[in-house]
């Protein structure tokens, strides 16, 4: 360890802004945001996809883009996204057939919301076309398909980066910092969960049940792999993230134990990772209670760190200020006076957990990363290159989730075949 | 009703007492500040407790020396 517990709150405390932007992808994407405009469109103009587009409306940190299509094949969608745009003064081109937006509209760069099922067909088609890509996580339904991804950004040369936002989270960044430079010790374990309680299901408009599928893809094996794809996958880039290797083996179990309502993807999981050096990462989604809510927890042997919460607890937590010597006789000389002494009982006491309320492992974060991420992809995509260790992170955590839920099909311990390690 | 009279030499007697108490208290704090290893400023800001204590033990002490005093006081009778 290079740095005591002290230094470490002491550092933490003292982290600012600037320090960390010059460390991340952000800042050296930022530091090339000048000349010509960045042409962007949006590919999937669903719930995240207006979200994000809401996000390049609202940041200030550049105006060197543009969003110039968008393209969506359920009108409603569109709509919704055309009437933002509308909002924020901008009038794009608008697409129902991503191919046209490809031929047609001259974007540099995409950003590709659609459902997980059509990731790598859209992505390979837009690398192809020079056009780089800021895709959704997770990366695809397959792992023939993921693999089909990163070779094509490897064929191409074109930008290819997943949206893990956390990759871009200053608070997440200095975590990592930290871990990485050994200030939370040996790492053996890490936990993480996604606690939530709602049927995860997106309302069909009645007079056309037909658009169930479409709409709730998320629910359906065909179209994605549920929990594991779009909650695990995010919480598993952290744990190689933070153990910088990739797991060896992964076993898991998943069921529909309260939502029987048609659907075909687990309402709950619970996955169990091993990594080389035998440290495990346990992970588990419900989604009937959400008390614990969402978190990663790392556990060193001289702390953890809550990295949803920003919360580091050590493991000796620092000891308040001690009393006045003179009162500390006192209080010695009454205890040794009035002492209990036991006579019988328990051999033993249970070891619950420590009270301590911890520190902020970071402070002035302000949300979760995404605004960073739409900044930093175009930044990339005006220098045409984006660091590749970006990349890895997500083909990794798909690949992994992959297997993740292949291990509870098959009910066996999953390890990963050479052809998809890169 | 009989006059209580409180004689300089009782005073003097009492003052020597409370002083005796107050070194004993002070000694106390410099042994509790070499054994918790506090610092010496303490020496000057506990210096109510120290007060504190010695009455207290004055205090307890004079309520021993009037029970003594009783007692005497009731066998010479």
């Amino acid at each position: 360890m290079k740095n005591s517990r002290r230094d470490f709150i002491k550092t933490t405390a003292l982290f600012g802004a600037a320090a960390a932007l010059s460390a991340t992808p952000f800042g050296s994407a930022l530091a090339s945001s000048s000349g010509k405009k960045v042409k962007l469109g949006v590919i999937g103009t669903g719930g995240r996809g207006r979200y994000l587009t809401t996000h390049l409306f609202k940041q200030t940190l550049t105006s060197d883009y543009e969003i110039v299509a968008l393209c969506d094949n359920y009108q409603p969608s569109l709509d919704a996204a055309i009437k933002l745009c509308k909002n924020n003064k901008v009038t794009p081109k608008t697409y129902t057939d991503y191919r046209q937006l490809i031929k047609h509209s001259g974007v540099d760069g995409v950003i590709i919301a659609t459902p997980l099922f059509t990731h790598a067909h859209i992505t390979i088609d837009c690398l192809e076309a020079g056009i780089h890509v800021l895709c959704e996580k997770s990366m695809a339904r397959t792992l023939d398909d993921t693999k089909a991804m990163y070779d094509a950004h490897i064929k191409t040369g074109a930008i290819l980066i997943i949206g893990h936002q956390r990759l871009f989270n200053q608070k997440y960044l200095h975590a990592m910092d930290q871990i990485h430079k050994g200030e939370l010790g040996a790492i053996n374990q890490i936990k993480a969960q996604w606690h939530r309680n709602n049927d995860w299901r997106r309302k069909v408009p009645k007079d056309k049940p037909e658009l169930e599928r479409q709409i709730n893809w998320r629910l359906y094996k065909e179209y994605s792999a549920g929990l594991y794809t779009e909650l695990m996958s995010h919480q598993l880039q952290v744990s190689n993230w933070a153990l910088q290797k990739l797991p060896t083996s992964v076993m898991s179990m998943g069921s529909i134990s309260y939502y029987k309502d048609g659907r075909e993807v687990p309402d709950n999981v619970a996955a169990i990772f091993e990594y080389d050096d035998g440290t495990h990462f346990l992970y588990d989604t419900i989604t009937s209670n959400k008390l614990e809510g969402c978190e990663e927890r790392i556990n060193g042997d001289f702390g953890t760190m809550f990295l949803e919460t920003n919360v580091y607890k050590p493991e000796k937590p620092p000891k308040p200020k001690p009393a006045p010597g003179i009162m500390q006789l006192v209080n010695d000389i009454q205890e040794g006076i009035f002492k209990e002494v036991p006579i019988g009982g328990a051999s033993w006491a249970p070891e619950t957990a420590l009270k301590h309320n911890g520190v902020e492992i970071y402070k002035g974060q302000e949300g979760d990363g995404t605004r960073e991420q739409l900044v930093s992809f175009m930044g990339f995509v005006k220098q045409h290159k984006a660091p590749e260790w970006l990349l890895r992170e997500g083909y990794n955590a798909s690949i992994w989730t992959l297997l993740t839920e292949q291990a509870m099909e098959t009910g066996t311990k999953v390890t990963c075949p050479e052809k998809y390690i890169i | 009703m009989k006059d209580i009279v409180i004689t300089a030499n009782r005073v003097k007697k009492e003052l020597v007492i409370y002083l005796v108490f107050f070194v004993v208290a002070y000694i106390a704090n410099i042994y509790s500040i070499i054994k918790y290893e506090t610092p010496w400023s303490e020496l000057v800001t506990t210096i109510g407790f120290v007060i504190t204590i010695s009455l207290v033990l004055y205090i307890v002490t004079g309520l021993i020396r009037t029970l003594i005093f009783l007692i005497k006081s009731a066998i010479s009778r």
